[in-house]
C-alpha cells in the first residue's frame, strides 16, 4: 500500500513538474513576446514622435490593405483594432478569400498566433512608415493610429499582467504543488519509518506471544497439577468424612451418658476388679498352704476375704434357714402339745421328763395328787428296765 | 409410629419428615445390632415394616436406650440441628473401634418456614428406606467377623451451638485407626437427605 501511495506520488510530482516546465516554457515565450511588444511600442513612439514633429504621410487604407493583403495576418490585426471599419475588413478577407467570421474572433486565438500576427503586423506597419515616409498631413489618421496603438499596448500590458498574474497563480500552484510534494515525502518517509517500526514492533510482539504462549504453557500446566491436588483434597476430604470427621468450629457430637458401650465397659471394669480380688485372694491361699500353717483358721480366714456379694447371699441363705427353722421349732412345739394332751385324756396318764434318764407316770384317777410312779432308765434305755419308783 | 405415617398420606412436613427419618433410624439401628450380632439373636423379633420382616429388640434395657435417643433424635431433626447419627461398634475388651455406621444427615432449613407441605409419596420414600436396609442386610457379606464381644454406641452430631440436654454429654467422633469404607444408598423426604455409609476395620490380614 505504501509503495502505492509512494508511486502514487512521484508520478503526481512528475506531472507537477512537466505542468512547471510548460509554464516556464510558457512565461518565456510570453517574456519574449512582451519584449517584442516593448520594441515595437518603442519604435512605434518613435514614429510617432516623428510624424508629430512634423513628417505627415497618406497612407489610404484600403492601399494599405491591398499592400498587406499577401499577409493575411496584418488585416486581422487591423480588425480587431480598428473599430467601425468592419465592413472594408470584411470585403477585403473575401477578396482574399478568408472567411469574415474569424475576424472577430481575435481575442480567442491562441498566444503564438497573436504573436506572429501583432509582429506581422507592426513589421508591415513599420515597413509602410519606412516606405511612405515622406511628411505629409495625415496626422489626424497618425494620431488615430497612435491612439489604436497605445490602446493596443495598453492591451497587451494589460494582457501580459493577466498573464503575470497567471503565471504568479501558476507559480504558486507549483509552489503549494512542492511543498504538497515535500509534505508527502516527508510523509512517505513517516510512513516507511512508522512501516519499519511496525516490523519491528512486529518483531517484539512476536518475541512477546513466544513468551506469552511460554506462560500460557506454564499457566495450563499449573492448572492441571492445581486441579489434579483439587481432585486428590476432595478425595481426601470425602475419605475423611466417611471416617466421620467434621468442623469441630461448627459441629459437635454428643452421645447418650448411659449408652450400652459404657455399661459393657463398666461392667467389664467390675468384672476386672472381682476377678483381681478373687485372685488375689486365692493367692494368699496358695501361699498359706505351701507354709503349711494351719489350714482350718487360716481357710476361715481366707473364708472371710469373700466378696461382699457372696457374704451377702450366704447371710440371706442364713437368714431363710433361721426362719424356716423358727417356723419347724413353732409347729413342733404346738404339735408335741397336742400329742401330750390327747394322751393324757385318752389313756389318763401323763408321762413327763423329770430329769434326764428319769419319767414319771400320773394317773388321773390318782387318790392323791402328789401320786406318781417314777421310772429311771439303765444305761440300755429299755423301759422294762426302768426301776419303780413311788412316790407318795 | 406407623400410625402417623398413614395419617400423612398427602404430603411431607417438617414434622413427618422427622418421624419417618427416626423411624428410619430405629430400625435401622436395630437391625445393624442384629445383623451384627452385638445381642443375642434371640433377644430379638420379628415385625413387619417397609414390606421387609425385620428383627427388633425385645431387651427392656436396650429398648429403654433405642427409645431415647431416637426420641431426642426426633427433636433435633424437627429443629435441624442435627448432621449425622453414627453408630459405632467398638471392642468391649480393647475398645478399639471396628465399625462405624453413618448416617449423614442433610436438612432442608428452608422448611422451617414452609407451611406446605413437600409433595413426595410416602411409598416413594418407603421405597428408598427399604433399599438402604436392604443394603444394610447385605453388607454382611463384605464386612469383617466382629470376632470378639462387642458394644455398640450411638454418637449424634449436632451443631455447634445446640444445648447439651440432660443426661447427654461429648464424646469424641471414635474414629476407626485403619479403615475402608463404602457408600451405601441414600433417600430422602425432599426435608432431610439421610446418606448411610460404613466404615470398617481394615483386615490386619488380607
Amino acid at each position: 500500500m505504501l509503495e502505492k501511495a509512494r508511486q502514487q506520488l512521484q508520478e503526481e510530482i512528475l506531472q507537477i513538474q512537466s505542468q512547471l516546465l510548460d509554464e516556464k516554457k510558457k512565461r518565456e515565450q510570453h517574456e519574449a513576446l512582451v519584449r517584442r511588444l516593448q520594441k515595437r511600442v518603442l519604435l512605434l513612439t518613435k514614429v510617432l514622435q516623428s510624424a508629430w514633429m512634423g513628417k505627415t504621410f497618406t497612407v489610404e487604407i484600403e492601399k494599405e490593405l491591398h499592400l498587406s493583403s499577401s499577409c493575411p495576418s496584418m488585416l486581422l490585426w487591423f480588425g480587431s483594432g480598428l473599430a467601425g471599419c468592419d465592413t472594408v475588413v470584411s470585403d477585403a478577407w473575401q477578396g482574399v478569400g478568408y472567411s469574415p467570421v474569424c475576424v472577430y474572433g481575435g481575442h480567442g486565438l491562441p498566444l503564438e498566433m497573436w504573436a506572429v500576427l501583432e509582429r506581422d503586423g507592426m513589421r508591415a506597419i513599420l515597413e509602410s512608415y519606412d516606405s511612405e515616409l515622406t511628411p505629409a498631413e495625415h496626422s489626424p489618421q497618425l494620431n488615430r493610429r497612435m491612439r489604436e496603438a497605445e490602446e493596443m499596448v495598453q492591451k497587451l500590458h494589460a494582457h501580459n499582467a493577466e498573464l503575470e498574474v497567471q503565471m504568479s497563480q501558476v507559480l504558486e500552484e507549483v509552489g503549494s504543488q512542492k511543498q504538497r510534494a515535500e509534505m508527502l515525502e516527508v510523509e512517505m518517509k513517516a510512513l516507511k519509518s512508522r512501516e519499519c517500526a511496525a516490523e519491528q514492533s512486529t518483531f517484539i510482539t512476536k518475541e512477546e506471544v513466544d513468551t506469552l504462549r511460554l506462560k500460557i504453557e506454564e499457566l495450563e500446566a499449573e492448572r492441571g497439577k492445581l486441579e489434579e491436588q483439587n481432585r486428590s483434597l476432595e478425595m481426601k476430604l470425602e475419605k475423611l468424612t466417611m471416617q466421620g470427621d467434621y468442623d469441630p468450629s461448627k459441629t459437635k457430637v454428643l452421645h447418650f451418658s448411659m449408652n450400652p458401650a459404657s455399661l459393657a465397659k463398666q461392667q467389664r471394669k467390675e468384672e476386672q476388679q472381682q476377678l483381681q480380688e478373687e485372685c488375689e485372694r486365692l493367692r494368699e491361699l496358695v501361699r498359706v498352704l505351701e507354709a503349711g500353717g494351719s489350714i482350718h483358721g487360716n481357710l476361715e480366714g481366707v473364708g472371710s476375704f469373700q466378696s461382699p456379694q457372696e457374704v451377702a447371699e450366704l447371710k440371706k441363705q442364713v437368714e431363710s434357714a433361721e426362719l424356716k427353722n423358727q417356723r419347724l421349732k413353732e409347729i413342733f412345739q404346738t404339735k408335741i402339745q397336742e400329742f401330750r394332751k390327747v394322751c393324757y385324756t385318752l389313756t389318763g396318764y401323763q408321762i413327763d421328763i423329770t430329769t434326764e434318764n428319769q419319767y414319771r407316770l400320773t394317773s388321773i384317777y390318782a387318790e392323791h395328787q402328789g401320786d406318781c410312779l417314777l421310772f429311771k432308765c439303765n444305761g440300755d434305755s429299755a423301759p422294762a428296765n426302768v426301776t419303780r419308783l413311788y412316790s407318795g | 409410629m406407623a400410625a402417623q405415617l398413614g395419617r400423612e398420606q398427602q404430603g411431607i412436613t417438617l414434622r413427618g419428615s422427622a418421624e419417618i427419618v427416626a423411624e428410619f433410624f430405629s430400625y435401622g439401628i436395630n437391625s445393624i445390632l442384629y445383623q451384627r450380632g452385638i445381642y443375642p439373636p434371640e433377644t430379638f423379633t420379628r415385625v413387619q415394616k417397609y414390606g421387609l420382616t425385620l428383627l427388633v429388640t425385645t431387651d427392656p434395657e436396650l429398648k429403654n436406650y433405642l427409645n431415647n435417643v431416637v426420641e431426642q433424635m426426633k427433636e433435633w431433626l424437627y429443629k435441624c440441628t442435627v448432621q449425622r447419627l453414627v453408630v459405632v461398634i467398638s471392642s468391649i475388651e480393647n475398645n478399639e473401634v471396628l465399625e462405624r455406621w453413618q448416617f449423614d444427615i442433610e436438612c432442608d432449613k428452608n422448611a422451617k418456614g414452609e407451611s406446605a407441605p413437600r409433595e413426595k409419596s410416602q411409598k416413594a420414600i418407603q421405597d428408598e428406606i427399604r433399599s438402604v436396609i436392604r443394603q444394610i442386610t447385605a453388607t454382611v457379606t463384605f464386612l469383617p467377623l466382629l470376632e470378639t464381644a462387642c458394644a455398640f454406641d450411638l454418637l449424634i452430631y449436632t451443631d455447634k451451638d445446640l444445648v447439651v440436654p440432660e443426661k447427654w454429654e461429648e464424646s469424641g467422633p471414635q474414629f476407626i485407626a485403619n479403615s475402608e469404607e463404602v457408600r451405601l444408598r441414600s433417600f430422602t423426604t425432599t426435608i432431610h437427605k439421610v446418606n448411610s455409609m460404613v466404615a470398617y476395620k481394615k483386615d490386619s490380614f488380607p
